[in-house]
């Protein structure tokens, strides 16, 4: 129980952010831990599993193996059943996150890095030395560089002096199931929207082959009660799938504020949804969390190489992340308080003015401009937005 | 005094993200630490199972109170 090891780095949690990190940072020859509060990584998988691949390539490469199905088409109901159908969406699939994410730290392992399942961390202190201390059951576990990534909870973080707790209105509270025995276009997600069906969030099926799907719901917490998302879930799958069969269930929550600076104190990173590092329109996170833990990893090691592990060596991962996705994020959440103020009927107006137009000519810009014509006022936001 | 109901809890740690006073931890289960709670139930609102309540309103459910 009194065990002490060391390490150069320390990366608190095995999902995408964390597992990309220490993928890095094991590259530039560094003794490196991983510490995983379940039994092992990837399942359960608290996930929609649906990516972009623009943004996804941008952190990790690809593998075939990883992909369940390609998406081509979006479908989006209205509060009152007008759908709208989006064609060729941009290489978009998918992803088994429970197969790659095992894949990815069994191939940590094999590079040298130690994970540790099982340990969930306690306690988070900065020694007098500089040095970082994680206190879990099993022992404790020391390192000179402490990349934190414990997701949607990040606790860690407020033992080393951040800020991280959300108000309610900034966390989207989620239920997920996988539902199989269903006749599927493989390649469409759909996604229903309405007060009824899921409050200021939407409702999605994600297909993971032409019988099954990942389908699941967000309430925004401040129009939240407890256990409503779980209810809501029960009541769509229930109506919707009559007589699918339903596995899988898990609730979740997803940060849907803007991400925390600075994302560097002392030697300690913020990576992932522990950095609120989330879209806040669409509540995606695995394209920003490969890439945030990519970039954090990258620079822990190069700080090694070069000698100077301090908080000016790994600023450059703030850096980096305020001046690009950082700005866009600033940009979606103030995209998604104008959303999240449309009602239902707001919602059917610009789907039926959307749905007059022909199928294969509707883009998102289409889909934002008619939102915006209905509306004008958003126009004038926007436009300050985005100049 | 916030409770939970191992059954029920899922270990998402939304309830742990909301808490504004670090009185939530995951450890096996969920751990709450009643010192530190100032009951503002916001856990309990963004608990998506259901599984956190007011320790009155959970004596209620299970008709001992």
């Amino acid at each position: 129980m009194t065990d002490t090891r060391g390490f150069d780095i320390i990366v608190v949690g095995a999902g995408p952010a964390g597992i990309t990190a220490a993928t890095a940072a094991v590259k530039g020859g560094r003794p490196v831990c991983l510490l995983e509060r379940r039994p092992h990584a990837g399942a359960p998988v608290r996930c929609g599993e649906g990516i972009g691949l623009k943004g996804f390539a941008l952190g990790l490469e690809m593998r075939p193996e990883w992909v369940l199905t390609p998406i081509k088409n979006a479908r989006l109901v209205s509060p009152s059943g007008i759908a709208v159908t989006i064609k060729g969406i941009p290489e978009s699939f998918i992803i088994d996150r429970d197969k790659m994410e095992r894949d990815l730290v069994d191939e940590l392992v094999a590079a040298g890095a130690t994970f540790a399942p099982n340990s969930p961390v306690t306690k988070a202190q900065r020694l007098p030395d500089g040095t970082y201390a994680c206190t879990t059951p099993s022992g404790e576990y020391r390192s000179r560089c402490l990349i934190i990534a414990d997701g949607v909870e990040s606790r860690v973080a407020r033992d080393l002096g951040w800020q991280t707790s959300l108000r309610v209105e900034d966390v989207e509270t989620c239920a997920i199931a996988r539902v199989s025995g269903l006749s599927l276009n493989a390649e469409t997600i759909e996604m229903f929207l309405g007060a009824a069906r899921a409050p200021s969030g939407y409702v999605w099926v994600f297909p993971r082959s032409s019988t099954e799907a990942n389908v699941g719901l967000g309430v925004l917490g401040s129009r939240s009660t407890a256990g409503k998302a779980r209810l809501l879930l029960r009541q769509f799958i229930a109506t919707r799938f009559p007589g699918a069969t339903v596995s899988h269930e898990h609730c979740g929550g997803v940060p849907m504020g803007t991400w925390t600076s600075p994302l560097v104190r002392g030697g300690a990173m913020l990576v992932g949804d522990a950095a609120r590092q989330v879209n806040a329109v669409a509540g995606a996170g695995i394209a920003y969390s490969l890439i945030a833990g990519k970039s954090a990893g990258t620079v822990a090691a190069q700080a090694f190489v070069n000698g100077v592990l301090d908080e000016s060596a790994l600023r450059e991962y703030h850096d980096t992340w305020a001046s690009h996705y950082g700005k866009q994020q600033h940009r979606s959440y103030a995209l998604k308080q104008m959303i999240v103020s449309y009602d239902d009927a707001m919602l059917d107006t610009i789907a039926r003015t959307l749905s007059r137009e022909k199928p294969g000519k509707i883009s998102y810009l289409k889909l934002f401009l008619t939102a915006f014509s209905k509306h004008p006022i958003l126009m004038f936001k926007a436009y300050k937005l985005f100049r | 005094m916030i409770t939970v109901d191992t059954k029920t809890c899922d270990v998402c740690g939304a309830c742990v993200a909301v808490c504004p006073c670090n009185a939530l931890c995951i450890v096996q289960t969920l751990e709450i630490n009643h010192q530190r709670c100032s009951g503002c139930l916001a856990c309990v609102q963004v608990c998506p199972c259901g599984a956190l309540s007011r320790a009155a309103d959970a004596a209620v459910k299970q008709g001992t109170a």
